[in-house]
């Protein structure tokens, strides 16, 4: 199954199973069924409760919250996670204040879906991770799972046991990927995919839980990161374990605390902007914790520009395999 | 509608109101605080006109639309001094009230999308239900009213936007900040409106009733344009209208108006059970 169809099936069921469940935003109804068509065939299925908005994206993520008040589970679609500014407001003055700032008299469980990420050639504006920019907004739950989680399961659990405001952060490039588990997983690379609620993805080039270098990351990094994977073994025979939990905020980092002790090598990476970036974060939680001592730490994420359009320009400022690749290499080869 | 029983909320809010300026200048509030006086009559007006389930969503200076809603002025005074006690145990303070189908909050313009919301979740479950917002002149240069405002038009919710103009964003007069007018701006959007300058509660209230039963019936916004005066300041900071002006303003004063309503007699008893329950509220609440 490809991410866009899990995440569509688990619309498909949450809408199905729960009459209180609705889900709007900008273009999302058929015959369009979304910028990325990810709604697609479900207007159409449910037509009270899937509906198209004007362009106000303050005004429908402020509403979802006098949903969720009057006991709706509202599903907000934000087309691009670049639009996510204009609604940045209602997220940081309005919703993630009402449960608490209200002594816990309301609940706003409210989900926003939203496209991010860049390499489509969409440029700075269309383009961006702002994971990172939210993620700095108390009280916001961050969701980004990768294909090798199982996206439409984890959306569905979130939209109906998670009370907190979510941001459900979809990487434009999986969206066509097939889901991969330990069965399908490339060769040379092992799954393993714990238990939680929001799970953590071991992705391993190697069979044993110590590995040189650990890799920690989330969402649609894990396309770069599975290459890097396959590429550190062949090329430098060198054992890294890629950790890409699927909820990124919040997330605790001593989780995986166990995978450092041998590691040589820990890098963070995203796509989000280096500075400042989750990255820094989740370094400062680490070491805080002693766990970093006489490790070469890295973090890698976008440069402090725009995205450009143009793609040769555009590899320049995202993350790139090669910067990886040549990241570790100057350590350890 | 009763005048006694209005006069004793806008009485009620008067009392509660300069009680909580005293107690701000004896250091017993912190923060700041944004009071109704000389706004009475709206908030009590149009609130003796709701079911006690619909919803209210108010804004910075919302302890009138508060009183006149959920009447509590214990929880009220509690949550202002920062108490366990208070309508959000001290988290909110005075811009920030929860209790029941009541919220305020203190970001210009924010509430209404929460308003819209609320409405919008009233009518998906066929609860009957509307919601009120309460806005200022001032927020009216907020995009997101305009957002919300076409939404709900276009989505028929059943709201109720009230914009109490008092005629100055903060220290700033309406004809620096305003463009076009108040009721155009509904116009634009397909929204009936309803403006009027009064400063009696009984004609607020009759013209209240009207809408409110219309929003209800036919599930679909409106507006109500209420031209007023406080005669605090904004908050705790200095006033900077000319004191003539605010002073002329006194011959409007929707507590003397209603008093000409209600015999001699009638004020006495009621002035004497407000006087009473508010003195109890503030020594419960210091000692709280």
């Amino acid at each position: 199954m490809k991410f866009i169809e899990s995440i569509r099936n688990g619309l498909d069921s949450l809408l199905g199973n729960y009459p209180e469940v609705v889900l709007y935003g900008e273009d999302l109804i058929d015959p369009y069924g979304g910028a990325f068509k990810v709604t697609k065939g479900l207007s159409t299925k449910y037509p009270d409760r899937v509906w198209n908005t004007p362009i106000s994206e303050a005004a429908i993520i402020g509403m979802s919250a006098g949903m969720a008040m009057c006991k709706m589970k509202p599903i907000v679609e934000i087309m691009f996670g670049d639009f996510t500014s204009l609604g940045v407001d209602q997220l940081l003055n309005h919703l993630t204040k009402y449960a608490w700032m209200y002594n816990n008299q309301v609940e706003t469980p409210v989900t926003i879906r939203t496209a991010m990420g860049g390499r489509r050639g969409y440029g700075p504006t269309h383009s961006q991770s702002l994971e990172a920019l939210l993620s700095t907004i108390p009280g916001l739950s961050i969701i980004a799972p990768s294909h090798y989680h199982d996206p439409g399961r984890i959306l569905q659990q979130a939209v109906l046991e998670d009370s907190s405001v979510k941001v459900f952060s979809e990487y434009k490039l999986l969206y066509p990927q097939e889901l991969q588990t330990p069965n399908t997983v490339k060769s040379g690379l092992t799954l393993d995919v714990s238990s939680d609620v929001y799970p953590i993805a071991h992705l391993s080039n190697c069979e044993f839980d110590n590995p040189e270098i650990l890799i920690i990351s989330y969402g649609g990094n894990a396309l770069l990161l599975e290459q890097v994977l396959l590429d550190l073994l062949i090329e430098y025979e060198l054992s890294a374990q890629c950790a890409l939990p699927a909820r990124i905020k919040p997330f605790d980092p001593l989780q995986i605390q166990h995978l450092i002790s041998e590691a040589q090598v820990v890098l963070v990476v995203e796509e989000s902007p280096k500075c400042h970036g989750w990255g820094a974060e989740v370094v400062a939680t680490l070491s805080e914790a002693g766990l970093l001592s006489g490790k070469n730490v890295f973090r890698i994420g976008s440069a402090e520009t725009p995205i450009p359009s143009s793609m040769a320009q555009e590899e320049q400022v995202l993350p790139s395999a090669a910067q990886i690749m040549e990241t570790i290499s100057q350590i350890l080869v | 509608m009763n005048a006694s029983i209005l006069y004793k909320d806008i009485y009620k809010i008067r009392t509660f109101e300069e009680k909580v300026l005293e107690l701000f200048s004896l250091g017993h509030l912190r923060g700041t605080t944004h009071t109704y006086i000389g706004q009475e009559a709206n908030a009590v007006g149009v609130i003796s006109n709701l079911n006690s389930n619909d919803f209210v969503v108010s804004n910075h200076r919302c302890h009138g639309h508060y009183i006149a809603f959920k009447k509590n002025l214990y929880a009220l005074l509690c949550e202002l001094m920062g108490k366990s006690d208070g309508v959000c145990g001290g988290r909110g303070g005075s811009q920030h009230l929860c209790d029941g189908t009541f919220y305020t909050n203190g970001i210009q313009g924010g509430i209404l999308p929460l308003a819209a919301g609320l409405a919008y979740g009233a009518k998906f479950n066929q609860t009957g239900q509307i919601a009120v917002v309460f806005i200022g002149d001032g927020t009216l240069g907020e995009g997101v009213v305009y957002e919300t405002l076409n939404i709900a038009s276009k989505w028929e919710l059943p709201l109720l936007v009230v914009v109490e103009n008092n005629q100055y964003a903060q220290s700033t007069p309406i004809q620096l900040t305003l463009a076009g007018t108040i009721s155009k701006r509904f116009e634009a959007f397909g929204i009936n409106a309803t403006e009027l300058s009064s400063f009696d509660v009984l004609e607020i209230s009759n013209a209240a009733k009207s809408i409110i039963d219309r929003v209800r019936e036919s599930s679909k916004p409106y507006g109500l344009i209420l031209n007023t005066y406080r005669f605090a300041s904004h908050s705790k900071s200095s006033d900077g209208r000319d004191p003539a002006e605010v002073e002329s303003m006194r011959k409007h004063d929707c507590l003397q108006i209603t008093e000409r309503l209600l015999q001699e007699s009638q004020i006495e008893s009621i002035q004497g059970i407000v006087n009473d329950e508010v003195e109890k509220v503030v020594l419960q609440a210091l000692e709280a």
